[in-house]
């Protein structure tokens, strides 16, 4: 495992499945949001803290989803996260969501950055690109 | 203002406008910027706005307040900013 990856595991609950009784596709986006978060946490930066102190949100401005396996209700499944490209405009993630071997999903993610107070667009603060490009402690 | 930034002449005025034609359309990939055009008209958004700031800052050595990131909207107003930050010769001004 790479030291610029990050693996959230998470257990799928009832409510995430669809009455095809897979996951829903859409349950897919909070796991790769909680797979950010924990990225960003085990670099020792706190999403919550970062909007509170600086008014800043960066919120998904575009995304890919390649949906090759189901998943169903109890899995336990590990979402790898990484970041493939950090510029002052905005962050790439890139993240793989397994269930032991298989892989479930593979997505891109682009994040922004925008001041809540007047909604405009705001260059990647540099506290931002410094967690993104930390090693981490979870690997 | 680093050492290495000349100031600008009236003649390297032009210049800079066809610089920073240059420069926006390899961002944004497109061929032809013209002066007048919204940028979000040639499908440049705003993320794509702040990678045009950022190269711009990069290569004249010169800061975009947060204010000015969304007044970079077309060719002639990101021309005139970035002059606005460059220093002027006595030629350039008369």
């Amino acid at each position: 495992m790479s030291a610029r990856r990050g693996v959230h595991a998470v257990r799928v609950l009832y409510q995430d499945t669809d009455q095809a009784r897979v996951v829903h596709h859409a349950s897919y986006y909070r796991y790769l949001e909680a797979g950010r978060i924990e990225f960003w946490r085990a670099r020792g930066f706190s999403y919550d803290a970062f909007e509170k102190e600086t008014g800043l949100g960066l919120p998904v401005a575009e995304t890919h989803m390649r949906y090759r396996a189901s998943a169903r209700f109890d899995d336990l499944i590990e979402v790898e996260t990484w970041v493939d490209v950090a510029t002052r405009a905005s962050v790439w993630f890139e993240a793989t969501i397994r269930r032991g071997a298989t892989v479930l999903v593979e997505s891109r993610v682009r994040l922004a950055c925008v001041c809540f107070a007047d909604g405009q667009i705001r260059r990647i603060p540099t506290s931002v690109l410094d967690a993104c490009l930390e090693p981490g402690h979870d690997a | 203002m680093p050492s290495n930034v000349s100031p600008i002449s009236h003649a390297s005025k032009s210049t800079l406008k066809e610089e920073l034609r240059d420069l926006i359309a390899e961002i944004a990939e497109i061929d032809t910027i013209p002066d007048e055009a919204a940028f979000k008209d040639l499908g440049i958004d705003s993320m794509m706005g702040v990678e045009i700031v950022a190269a711009i800052e990069r290569q004249y050595h010169v800061k975009f307040s947060d204010a000015e990131l969304s007044q970079v909207t077309t060719l002639n107003r990101s021309y005139d900013l970035v002059l606005g930050k460059l220093p002027q010769t006595a030629a350039a001004a008369g």
